[in-house]
C-alpha cells in the first residue's frame, strides 16, 4: 500500500433507499485513512422515488473533480437502472447491482459483475430497508480500500439502539462479496 | 387551427424506463392530479389544455399527462400563463403550484396577473411547507408548526399562516375562489366541482379562477399518512373550506 491509493464510486438508486447514505458511510471511513475524500450528491426534484446517486472520491492525491464519467466501482441499488449505469465503469472496473427484479445482463466483458439479492436478503433479516447497506458491504468487501471496521463505527453512531440489524446487513453484504471471490 | 410541433420530451431523468412519477406514500398530490385529469376529460378540452408547471413535488404527477405543458422556475406560473394565453386566447391555461410557490417567491408574479386580471386559472395546492425541499417554513405555516427553519415553532416573529383563496377572493378580476380538501369522499367531490367550475370560468372567458386544496405531505410533516389525514383536520380548522367567491361577470 506504498502506491498513492484512490477509490472511485458512484451509489445509483432510487430516493428514500439510502442511496446518499450509504456513500456517506464511505465517504466518512474514508476521511480517516485518505487524504481527500470528496462526496457528491445528485439527485432531481422528488423527495422519494426520484432517480439519484453520488459521487464518493477518496485519494491520497488533490482531487480534480467530484463528478467523473468514469469510475472504478458502480453500485446499482435500482435494478432498473442498469443499462443507464454500465456505461459509467472504467475497463477492469466493477458493477455491483441488486438482483432482485432485475431484468437485464451486463454486456460488456471488460468489467466484473456482482450481482447481489440485496432486497431479498433484506427482508430475510426483518430488515427490508437495509438493502443498501447490504451492497455497501459487498462494495467494501469487493474493493477492499475503505476500512470495515470504520464502517461499522459509523453505523453504530449513527442508528444508536437500532444498530444491530443494521450491522448484520452490512456484514451480510461483507460475507457475500467474500464467497464471490472465492 | 394551431398545428403543434413537438419541441421537448421529459429530462433524461425522467425517462419513464428509468422511473415512474415518483410520491411519498400517503402524499394527496396524486389524488387532486387526478381529479384534475378527470375534469379535463369530462370538459373535453385535453385538446387546448396548457399546464403550467414549476417547482415542488406538485408538479410531478403530470409528467404522465398527454397534454401541453410547461415547466418554469419556481414562483413563475401566473408570468409563463400570462404569455401562454395572451397568445393562445381559446386554450385553457392553468397554473399548478405550491404554496411557498405561489405566495412567497412567486408573490409579484401572483400579483402581476391579479393586477393585469389574467383569465387564468391557478390551482394551489396547500401542505403548509415547503415540502420538497425538506418542510421548511411557508407562507402557510401554521402558528407553533415546527419546521426545520422555525424549529421552536412559528411564533408571532415569524408572521402568520396567509389565507390566499379569501385574499383572492376581494380582487376584482378573480371571480372564482375556493377552497377544497381531500380528505374525506365529500371533500373529494367538492374539489372536484369546484376545479370543474374553475376552469368553465375561463372557458366561458369571465375572468381569474383560484382553487387552493389542502394537501397531506406525510414526510416532512413527520407523520405516518393516517396521523397526517387527521393533520389536515387541524389545517381546515385554521383554513377553512368552502367558495369564497363566485360570480358570472366582473362587472
Amino acid at each position: 500500500m506504498a502506491d498513492k491509493r484512490r477509490g472511485e464510486v458512484i451509489f445509483s438508486g432510487i430516493g428514500g433507499g439510502g442511496v446518499l447514505l450509504a456513500g456517506e458511510f464511505v465517504a466518512e471511513a474514508a476521511y480517516a485513512e485518505y487524504e481527500h475524500v470528496v462526496w457528491f450528491p445528485n439527485y432531481s426534484a422528488a423527495v422519494r422515488g426520484g432517480p439519484c446517486e453520488c459521487f464518493v472520491i477518496f485519494s491520497d492525491e488533490e482531487i480534480a473533480s467530484p463528478v467523473l464519467s468514469k469510475v472504478q466501482t458502480v453500485v446499482v441499488l435500482d435494478p432498473a437502472q442498469l443499462k443507464a449505469c454500465e456505461g459509467r465503469v472504467r475497463p477492469g472496473g466493477t458493477i455491483i447491482v441488486e438482483s432482485t427484479g432485475l431484468k437485464e445482463k451486463v454486456e460488456r466483458e471488460d468489467a466484473m459483475v456482482i450481482k447481489v439479492p440485496a432486497l431479498e436478503n433484506a427482508r430475510a433479516i426483518g430488515n427490508p430497508r437495509s438493502a443498501n447497506l447490504i451492497l455497501l458491504g459487498v462494495y467494501v468487501g469487493a474493493t477492499k480500500l475503505i476500512s470495515l471496521e470504520l464502517i461499522e463505527k459509523g453505523l453504530e453512531a449513527r442508528f444508536g439502539d437500532n444498530a444491530k440489524l443494521n450491522l448484520e446487513a452490512f456484514r451480510q453484504g461483507l460475507k457475500i462479496a467474500k464467497s464471490g471471490q472465492n | 387551427m394551431v398545428t403543434k410541433e413537438k419541441i421537448a420530451g421529459p429530462a433524461r431523468l425522467w425517462d419513464a424506463s428509468i422511473v415512474t412519477v415518483p410520491l411519498c406514500p400517503g402524499c394527496q398530490h396524486g389524488v387532486i392530479t387526478t381529479i384534475i385529469a378527470q375534469v379535463i376529460e369530462d370538459l373535453g378540452i385535453e385538446g387546448r389544455a396548457i399546464i403550467v408547471n414549476g417547482a415542488g413535488c406538485n408538479s410531478l404527477p403530470a409528467s404522465g399527462f398527454d397534454i401541453d405543458r410547461i415547466i418554469g422556475p419556481h414562483g413563475r406560473g401566473p408570468d409563463l400563463a400570462t404569455g401562454l394565453k395572451r397568445v393562445h386566447r381559446d386554450a385553457i391555461v392553468f397554473t399548478m403550484q405550491g404554496d411557498g410557490d405561489l405566495l412567497a417567491i412567486g408573490a409579484d408574479a401572483l400579483m402581476g396577473a391579479l393586477a393585469r386580471g389574467e383569465k387564468i386559472t391557478i390551482i394551489m395546492y396547500n401542505n403548509s411547507t415547503y415540502s420538497s425541499t425538506g418542510g421548511q417554513m411557508a407562507p402557510t405555516t401554521l402558528t407553533g408548526q415546527v419546521t426545520p427553519t422555525c424549529p421552536s415553532g412559528r411564533g408571532a416573529d415569524q408572521g402568520y399562516p396567509v389565507h390566499a383563496a379569501e385574499v383572492l377572493a376581494q380582487f376584482k378580476p378573480v371571480v372564482y375562489s375556493a377552497r377544497g380538501a381531500v380528505n374525506t369522499p365529500a371533500n373529494y367531490q367538492a374539489v372536484k366541482r369546484y376545479i370543474k367550475t374553475a376552469f368553465q370560468k375561463q372557458i366561458d372567458n369571465i375572468g381569474l379562477s383560484y382553487v387552493e386544496i389542502i394537501s397531506a405531505c406525510p414526510v416532512q410533516w413527520h407523520m405516518t399518512p393516517l396521523e397526517s389525514l387527521k393533520r389536515v383536520e387541524e389545517i381546515i380548522a385554521e383554513y377553512p373550506l368552502g367558495e369564497f367567491k363566485n360570480v358570472d361577470s366582473i362587472d
